[in-house]
């Protein structure tokens, strides 16, 4: 995602990234970033949470008219659910091919160290 | 409250992330927004690997299943219009359930225009973005820098877009 903001935002239109991986961001020069720390794939929130999602984008807009280069702000309401429940969740309902070729391979770099 | 991005994923995994050698880049470019946000066109960019399934075929997920290292650089345009129904899903590292039962997590073109409703912002754009945000491992990103994204921004010219929401998943 870091090449596809600083790409547009090099050609002159501004973008703001809403991540929950602001690690990247940090690391890669992203222009603008929301973090916030959802399960991944529902990065504006719960689905049908329509208040929720609004403020989540709202404060993404905000930081297009105020923020400085390289700005990272946190978005600091939590995830409405237990934390086991989002975890389990989130997943692909089967491993995606990449993990799943790991874990058949001897040396899987996903084993424990 | 600070954001702990690895929250989410088994430690396995973060370890990868972590030791992954991150390359040195450029200056982080930037675009003040020329206009106020109330007088701007906004259009919307999603990692989902969704499509208008009126108008285009699916990502290419079945040749990431028999190359697990590869990733689908193409990209999608998604009209602001769609109807849910049409939406086809099929990330292969995400659980796509929820984005069927509201796009509005990955796109959210109903919260967008209710802001336009509301006067926070001035327009929202006609057309809107999607890519599959797993570019293969380690990721290659040529193909998205050299075509995907230089189409997306003729897209954005021509819509007359002020400003890109970005949204990995």
């Amino acid at each position: 995602m870091p090449v596809l903001a600083r790409t547009i935002e090099a050609a002159g239109i501004a973008t703001v990234v809403v991540t929950m991986m602001p690690y990247w961001s940090s690391l890669y020069g992203v222009p603008r970033t929301l973090g916030v720390e959802f399960p991944f794939g529902q990065p504006f929130g719960m689905p049908k949470d329509d208040a929720g999602q609004r403020a989540v984008l709202r404060a993404a807009l905000d930081l297009l008219e105020n923020a400085a280069p390289g700005i990272i702000v946190a978005w600091d309401r939590p995830w409405p659910q237990p934390i086991e429940e989002a975890r389990r969740t989130w997943h692909p309902p089967d491993p995606s091919p990449l993990i799943a070729y790991w874990l058949q391979q001897p040396d899987n770099p996903l084993r424990p160290r | 409250m600070e954001i702990d991005s690895f929250r989410y994923l088994p430690r396995s995994l973060e370890r990868l992330y972590r030791d992954a050698v991150v390359a040195a880049v450029a200056k982080t470019p930037f675009t003040p927004l020329g206009k106020p946000l109330n007088q701007s066109r906004i259009a919307l960019l999603t990692t989902a690997g969704i499509w208008d399934r009126t108008r285009d075929v699916g990502f290419d997920y079945a040749r990431e299943k028999r190359e697990p290292f590869w990733g689908d650089p193409s990209g999608r345009i998604i009209p602001a219009a769609i109807e849910g129904d049409n939406v086809g899903t099929g990330h292969l590292h995400i659980n796509n359930l929820h984005i069927q039962s509201d796009l509005n997590i990955v796109l959210p073109l109903d919260r967008l225009r209710e802001l336009v409703g509301q006067g926070i912002v001035g327009a929202i754009a006609k057309n809107h973005y999607s890519v599959m945000g797993y570019q293969g491992f380690p990721p290659h990103l040529a193909a998205w820098e050299h075509e995907t994204i230089p189409h997306f921004i003729g897209q954005l010219r021509a819509d007359k877009v002020d400003a890109v929401v970005l949204a990995p998943v």
